[in-house]
């Protein structure tokens, strides 16, 4: 009998493509939109699984956007400390596709970001909207003031030069600011500053608004830019540290995860040029039987993060790569420099062979 | 007068040519030189103390490297000053970061540079100077009087400030030096300054000082050794001495 199913491939059905198979051995879940090469710049953004992106990406030498790198000759354990390399720029993590839509709209000056601050318990000051940028927080208003413009420029920078931009949905709930109208990537008050309940209140997004402002943001970059950039959406399948729904913390994550995720895939679907990759399944998925969890079941453990970008760039065929990272992660050997040698030469000028 | 002992990094190779040049001055023939090596290596661990700390030892491949111990200092019987010359020293903090791309928060100039934080910058003063500040600390158990000498200012011929904005250089020297400055103090180590004379309004090395290869931007010459010398020794002149029997 003749019926639309005949036609499809292999990986559309649930015995040979995933029971019959080996974990490992599940492919094919994803199916690249458009082509991103080793010469594409890739900018990535998003909740705290987008870090493992741009991680990847240097490790196996791909051109990861930074546009606001530590300055060269910063030790690796500096940069990190002050959470250069983390993003592709100093963001810090943008969980909701309202805040991506917010830095997206200070970045093009649709609006402006409030001149607000909070007040860690040592008293000095940390950015609301960066709230972990600075591992001591900032001495003054202006300074976080002029780190955050930096942040905004490097953004803007990263939306106007990107040929990929990688976008990891993390949460639907979230704090805003009544007074402000902005929104917060964490709640007040939990690492620095004030809790306000006549101000401050929480908002779980549903998918409408979900969906609208993750439209709006791809809309109002591809506005500004003669082309492109290409997007890529992910879901972080972290789950939740904590609710504020109401409800028990492992429904509320299914239930944000399962909003995001069908965000991603429309957006995917609706838009030109966006693709979803499939972190989410191969980290959650039942078919990989929870493997690539911690004990915590919360974090992901290297070898997830590992196996979810093996299957990135195996569908792009980029594979084969890997075995940079020792050589990424050391400081760089200091090498001798011009001055060195003419620091040599004074001594030996003025002292010869004494000793 | 006490006797010194010089050590340290190439700007000693201003003073001991300023000795060979003819400076002559009382107590000069007090002055030791113990040269070590080039300042690069200083940002890695470049010496060993003993366990008991009576011995603090330089280990750096290429170095002249010597041990220090009250024995090993004595000079006719008597504990030396030991002047070394290494932690204040910004050339490696000017040189060697993209002072083109970033500037310290409050000079940058929306767009054209990333704005780091004075933490940040912090961050990197220590972990150039980390190892010589603690040298200078060790060396501390083995002699009662350790000085820091300054290293001499950058020059306005200095080859970073063809791509480096100035006014940025300016302040980063002056906040390392102010930086370190405080940690050396925080231990109770002298510092002897660059004298005032050779520094000019705008807080570079007068270039009158300059070395006279003109590849070499970084070191100065035999009449910034005469002052320097001079300063030094006014300063062992004034302090006490300490004589082992």
């Amino acid at each position: 009998m003749k019926h639309p199913y005949n036609d499809l491939r292999q990986r559309a059905f649930w015995a040979p493509s995933v029971a019959q198979r080996h974990m490992f051995d599940i492919d094919q879940l994803w199916i690249p939109d458009f082509k991103i090469s080793k010469r594409s710049k890739i900018a990535t953004f998003g909740s705290c699984f987008a870090q493992h992106f741009g991680k990847a990406l240097v490790e196996r030498n791909l051109r990861w956007l930074n546009c606001e790198p530590a300055p060269a000759g910063t030790p690796l354990e500096i940069a990190a400390k002050y959470n250069y390399g983390v993003f592709s720029a100093r963001t810090a993590n943008i969980y909701t596709t309202s805040l991506l839509l917010q830095w997206v709209e200070w970045a093009f000056k649709v609006s402006e970001p409030p001149e607000v601050f909070w007040k860690s318990e040592t008293g000095r000051f940390v950015d609301p909207f960066r709230p972990t940028i600075e591992p001591n927080g900032f001495s003054s208003v202006e300074e976080l003031i002029a780190s955050r413009n930096s942040a905004i420029s490097a953004f803007r920078c990263c939306l106007t030069r990107s040929d990929v931009f990688v976008f990891t949905l993390g949460l639907t709930e979230c704090w805003r600011d009544r007074e402000l109208c902005v929104e917060y990537p964490l709640c007040p008050g939990t690492i620095a500053g004030k809790f306000d309940d006549s101000r401050h209140f929480f908002v779980n997004q549903q998918y409408n608004e979900v969906y609208a402002s993750l439209t709006k943001a791809i809309d109002l970059i591809r506005e500004h830019r003669s082309s492109g950039p290409h997007f890529l959406l992910t879901v972080s399948p972290v789950p939740l540290t904590a609710t504020n729904s109401g409800n028990h913390v492992l429904v509320a994550t299914m239930e944000s995860k399962s909003t995001l995720r069908s965000v991603a895939g429309a957006v995917a679907r609706d838009k030109v040029s966006v693709s979803y990759f499939p972190s989410y399944e191969i980290i959650n998925s039942p078919a990989f039987r929870g493997v690539f969890f911690e004990a915590n079941l919360r974090s992901v453990s290297k070898h997830g993060v590992n196996h979810v970008m093996e299957c990135f760039f195996k569908a792009l065929g980029l594979t084969g790569m890997i075995g940079l990272s020792d050589a990424l992660s050391k400081n760089p050997k200091r090498i001798t420099t011009r001055d060195d040698v003419i620091c040599e030469e004074e001594l030996l000028s003025a002292f010869g062979d004494e000793t | 007068m006490r006797p010194v002992i010089l050590t340290g990094d190439s700007h000693l190779g201003a003073l001991r040519k300023a000795v060979r040049s003819g400076y002559e001055s009382d107590g000069l023939d007090s002055v030791r030189f113990w040269p070590l090596g080039r300042g690069g290596e200083t940002t890695n661990q470049f010496f060993r103390v003993s366990n008991d700390k009576a011995i603090v030892e330089t280990i750096v491949s290429g170095w002249r490297n010597r041990v220090f111990s009250k024995e090993s200092l004595l000079i006719d019987n008597i504990e030396p000053i030991l002047i070394l010359s290494m932690p204040l020293n910004t050339s490696r903090i000017l040189r060697d970061f993209s002072w083109n791309t970033h500037s310290p928060w409050a000079m940058v100039k929306r767009g054209r540079s990333i704005a780091i934080s004075d933490s940040f910058l912090r961050d990197l003063f220590y972990e150039d100077s980390k190892y010589s500040v603690a040298f200078a600390e060790a060396l501390q158990n083995v002699c009662d009087s350790v000085v820091v000498l300054e290293a001499p200012r950058f020059f306005r011929s200095a080859d970073y400030l063809d791509n480096y904005p100035f006014d940025v250089c300016q302040l980063i020297d002056k906040k390392y030096r102010e930086f370190v400055s405080g940690a050396l103090l925080d231990k109770g180590i002298k510092i002897i300054n660059q004298p005032k004379i050779t520094i000019l309004d705008d807080g570079t090395t007068d270039l009158k000082f300059d070395h006279p290869d003109p590849t070499d931007n970084h070191h100065a010459n035999s009449e910034y050794g005469k002052i320097v010398l001079t300063e030094i020794l006014r300063f062992a002149a004034n302090t006490p001495h300490t004589h082992i029997d």
